[in-house]
């Protein structure tokens, strides 16, 4: 198989695991679950951006606004949720 | 020297992946829901209970069934292209063609949803929370509708061999659009159910 559609296939499980223990997490109301619940969504955000939509391979302007979008989130939904 | 050319041109900072209009789209798109995430959190600080108790009304689990859905759907869209560089357009259709139809899968559970919401009178008034929930995932909703339409385009191209590993431009843009609505459900997946 391609490496290229090899490392979609492992993004692809992560992503599903990830949403996953966000519910599990979430209905089990897990001790500060909201943290985890953040920070899966933030890694979820970044690993579709770049394999999927592949910034990987982008300008690093592409990268960074990436990065700041989810810096955006995980610092408003924190704040907002403390 | 051919080679040289198309890596510096994929670094381009004028030139990121799918296009910098669809770029210009996702930048405005993914901030507007981003504020719009963070102001429903501070009108839920003020109205905690109202929102608890609003978010009985929607179930997680399909939720995370439909989350799983869509992201399924950009990782088949994802590889589709992937098959199209490779000049395997009977591959690339086939893959973008379930792609699609999870598309749909996504909106028929939405739809499922907002049936149920409507049937038991939670409409755009209902609360704050709803209004909300239905303007967000309102707007989502029409832009999967939308890329459902535009996929279907490329989906037909690809299969009559209009586009190839040399003409992709227009697929990758597409495909790009689509992974857009990806990224804005996951975030405000959490907002509304699990938050």
């Amino acid at each position: 198989m391609n490496k290229e559609l090899k490392l979609n296939t492992i993004v692809w499980l992560l992503l599903v695991t990830l949403i996953i223990l966000s519910t599990l997490f979430a209905e089990n109301k897990v001790k500060s679950a909201y943290i985890f619940v953040v920070i899966f969504t933030s890694i979820k955000f970044l690993a579709v951006a770049f394999q999927f939509v592949e910034v990987k391979k982008a300008h690093l302007l592409w990268k960074f606004l990436s990065f700041l979008f989810v810096a955006i989130y995980f610092i408003g939904v924190l704040i907002m949720l403390n | 020297m051919k080679t040289a050319n198309i890596t510096s041109k994929k670094t381009d900072i004028s030139n990121p992946p799918g296009g910098i209009l669809v770029w210009l789209l996702i930048i405005l798109e993914v901030l507007t829901f981003l504020i719009a995430s963070i102001v429903f959190l501070h009108y839920k600080e003020n109205n905690i209970e109202v929102f608890r108790a609003s978010q009985h009304h929607l179930n997680p689990i399909v939720g995370t069934i439909n989350t799983v859905v869509l992201i399924t759907s950009g990782y088949l869209m994802a590889s589709s292209i992937i098959y199209l560089r490779k000049s395997n357009n009977k591959k690339s259709a086939e893959l973008m063609k379930y792609g699609i139809l999870l598309g749909f899968l996504f909106l028929a559970i939405k739809g499922f949803e907002y049936y149920a919401k409507i049937e038991i009178g939670i409409g755009f008034t209902y609360n704050i929370y709803f209004t909300f929930y239905w303007m967000m995932t309102g707007f989502h909703f029409i832009h999967v509708l939308f890329g459902i339409g535009l996929l279907s385009y490329i989906y037909k191209g690809i299969k009559k061999e209009k586009y190839n590993s040399n003409n992709i431009f227009d697929v990758a843009s597409s495909i790009t659009y689509w992974h857009m609505c990806d990224l804005i459900w996951i975030l405000i997946f959490p907002i509304f159910y699990l938050l």
